[in-house]
Formats: C-alpha cells, structure tokens, sequence
C-alpha cells in the first residue's frame, strides 16, 4: 500500500475485528517535507472495533449464499423501510424469472445496497452470512 | 430557523426571498406569486399541521430544508427519463420528487420505480401534486420550479440535496392500516388497472369479486414487504367492464388482503406517528385519508405537510404518512 500526501487508509487485522487507520500527515508539515533525506513519515494511527458488517466482509456477487438470499429462502428480518421494499421485490421478480442474467441483476442490486449501508447494516447482513 | 408551516403569501415571499431551500405546496394562484429562488412546489391545498389538518386557499404550506442552497440541484425529467433521478441523485443525500397526478411521468413512475436500478439504496420521497377535490378532471394539477419560475404538468420536478458527510437521509413511514383477516389476493400481472386477481389460488375478476364480497374500497389493499405494511388504494371500479382502476399498482408475486376497518384516523395516526421522527424535516399525507378519515380540522400528530394525491418514499404509496428525517451518523 502506498499512501499519498494527507491520504488515508484502512485495512482490518487480527481476523477483520479491528480496524486499524493510516492518515498520512507528511502533506500537514508542507510540500516536499517526505521527500527530504533522512525525514521521519508523520502517519497517524488509530486503532477501531469494525463494525459487525465490516467483520463479515460482503461476499462476491457470486458467492451462492446471495442467491439463496434472493429466492426468499433464508429467514430474514430487514429493520429499513428501504430494505424491506427491496427485498420483497427482489424475492418476488428472482420467483418469476430464476434466470441467470435476472438473479445476476438483483443480487448486484442487493449487494450494491448492502455495500452502501455497510456501517449500519451488521445485524442484516448477520442474518444473512453470520 | 428552518421554516415549516401555513404560511401567508407575504411570510413565504419572504422566507423564499431569505435563500431558503424549500418546498411549497399550495393553490395554483399563490404559487405562482412566489419569487424565485431555491424551491419547488406543486399545486395542492390539503394539509397536516400539529394543530389541525385543513384545506387552504389562501396559505401555502412552506417546508424548509435545513440544507444549504449551494448543497441543492433542481431537475425536471419526462416519463421516459425517471430512472435518471436515481443517477442523479447524490452519492449521500436525498431527493424530493413532485409528480403531477395523471401525468406521464406519474403513471411511468408509480409502474416502474421498484424495477429503476439503485432505486432502494437513493432516498427518494415526495408526492404527487394534485388540485381541488371539486376540480378533479377538469383542472390539471401542476409542479413549480423556483429556480426558473417554469411551471409543468406532465413532467416529474426533482430537488436533490447533498448532504455532509456526517449526515444521513432516513425515511420512514406510518400507516394505520393492516391487512384483514380476510381472503388473500394475488394479481396475474403488475398494473394500476387491474381486471384478473388469485384468490386462494382461483382466477377472478377483480371487479366481481369486490362486488360479490361487498367490499368497502376506502379500504386499501395492504401487502406486508417483509414487515412494512404497504397501500394499494382504489380509485375507481367499473364493474360492467370488468375493470378496477388503482392510485397505485399491484404488483404480480405479492399477496394483498383488504385492510381492517379503522374506526378512527385522526386517532389511529396520532398513536401510529407517536413521538418519533419529530425532527423530521419532511412529511406527507394522502388526500384520501383526509376525505375517507373526515380528517378537516382535526389533529394527527406532530407532522407537517401536505395531503397529496400519492406519496413517495421511493416508490409510490397510498393512503401512507411518509417522513423524510436527516440524522446524524
């Protein structure tokens, strides 16, 4: 990993449980102050409990347990009015047509939701890999 | 000071001339004094107020936005490009979507919407603009845009609103209604005119089957989408023709049942709406509440809005309380 001046990273160790953030300050100490000989790095650390939904890591598209997901076949409590609505219709349409390319559509489309709620989607998506 | 309420002409001149970002439900006539600015109306005189919920021609319900104009975009889109308010909406935000009643726009989005790729990960709410209950016909309802002063029947009017990153669009909905104990019913097709249903697995002519059941259709149709109880109402039945047209579609693979009698609405949504959401920054009501709930005068909660011919909270909804709240996160 390479990070730019004042970019931040973040990657999940021990397992995924925590979080730890790189914030690299070298762009907060002026221009060049990193390219200077013999210069310390100035990066910030910190140190975080991932979320639930972070810990799991949202599968692939194709991991088998979305389409499981989609036919309506896991036991399944949405606690959004967003999430509700989306999957009664993703349960209804993959029931009418189990194609490839629609089940392909509506799991991108479950998935996409899930990748954008990610920090407030844990107890969802426990239900759904936990 | 977000303002939100009845207002005169001269107190939303004013408010809209502060730069507020707004939006304005009211008559034809007052919207079209308003100056322009940083909001979008459409044509509609029923409200909810904490107080009372009344009709109105000579105040216009005023909900600002506690956003910052730069923060906002208004766009206009025609029945074939709908599915653009979800890619133009922002990455973190909502949008508030206002749709003329009977227009193409209106008709393609209530049929279409759940199909719109990223629809449910968008916050989307709004309503559909409508006019008086003794005009109907013969009046065509409008949207306003205050940006440009344009007003529009067929098209949808959009504000997007970009949020910080420290803040999040929650919607949220309210209905007294639940599904009875009575048949289940299943439709063959999607539509918002309807002539075949299932029910209990046997093909019927809806219409008959209303009539032979003597079905009250101020009750809506209620389906459960996994725990939130959605609306289907009735707007008319043309029982020769074998015919039932709805405010919004049906939709084939979900079971319906006619909703349980409520005996009192203004009752039933005080105690549905509660004391949660009262932040919120935006709220709608269905017209047929008013009427059917003989709701004029009466209080239902600590919401503002207007009463509409449709509400929005990503899809379209009927006889439905829609909040839109912003939180932090």
């Amino acid at each position: 990993m390479i990070l730019q001046g004042g970019q931040e990273a973040r990657v999940r160790v021990l397992d995924g449980t925590l979080e730890l953030t790189l914030h690299d300050r070298t762009a907060d100490l002026g221009a060049g102050a990193a390219s200077r000989a013999g210069q310390s790095l100035a990066v910030d650390l910190s140190l975080r409990t991932a979320t639930a939904a972070a810990a799991l890591q949202i599968p692939p598209v194709d991991d088998p347990r979305w389409l499981e997901f989609a036919r309506g076949d896991v036991a399944f409590e949405p606690s959004t009015l967003a999430c509700q609505m989306l999957f009664t219709h993703v349960v209804r349409c993959v029931r009418q047509d189990p194609s490839s390319p629609n089940v392909d559509r509506w799991v991108r489309e479950l998935r996409g939701f899930f990748v954008k709620y990610e920090a407030v989607s844990g107890a969802e998506l426990a239900q759904i890999f936990g | 000071m977000v303002a939100k309420g009845l207002l005169t002409i001269a107190e939303a001149i004013e408010v809209l001339d502060s730069g507020a970002v707004a939006i304005v439900a009211g008559a034809d006539e007052l919207l079209g004094k308003l100056p322009r600015g940083n909001w979008i109306g459409g044509t509609m005189r029923y409200f909810m107020t904490p107080e009372r919920s009344c009709e109105s021609t000579d105040r216009v319900l005023v909900t600002g936005l506690p956003v910052a104009p730069a923060d906002v975009t208004i766009h206009s889109y025609d029945a074939h490009d709908l599915s653009r308010i979800v890619t133009d909406a922002p990455e973190n935000g909502f949008s508030v979507v206002i749709i003329p009643a009977g227009s193409p726009a209106h008709l393609v989005y209530a049929a279409r919407a759940p199909y719109y790729p990223g629809l449910f990960r968008t916050p989307i709410v709004g309503w559909i603009s409508g006019v008086s209950l003794q005009e109907l016909g013969t009046v065509a309802p409008l949207t306003f845009d205050g940006q440009t002063g344009h007003r529009e029947s067929g098209r949808a009017l959009v504000m997007h609103v970009r949020l910080p990153e420290k803040k999040a669009a929650r919607i949220s909905i309210s209905n007294p209604f639940r599904g009875g104990s009575g048949d289940k019913i299943a439709f063959p097709a999607d539509g918002l005119t309807v002539t075949d249903c299932i029910v209990n697995g046997e093909i019927r002519n809806f219409a008959r089957y209303l009539a032979e059941t003597s079905a009250d259709t101020r009750l809506p149709l209620v389906a459960d989408y996994a725990g939130a109880q959605v609306n289907t109402s009735f707007q008319s039945i043309d029982l020769a023709g074998g015919i039932v047209h709805l405010y919004a579609p049906v939709f084939s693979g979900i079971e319906y049942r006619i909703a349980e009698p409520v005996k009192d609405y203004a009752r039933a949504f005080r105690k549905a709406v509660g004391e949660s959401h009262r932040d919120a920054a935006f709220a709608c009501n269905c017209i047929l509440n008013y009427v059917y709930g003989e709701l004029e005068g009466k209080p239902i909660g600590h919401v503002t809005g207007p009463m509409t011919f449709g509400e929005i909270a990503y899809q379209l909804l009927n006889q439905t309380l829609v909040r839109l709240s912003i939180v932090d996160v």
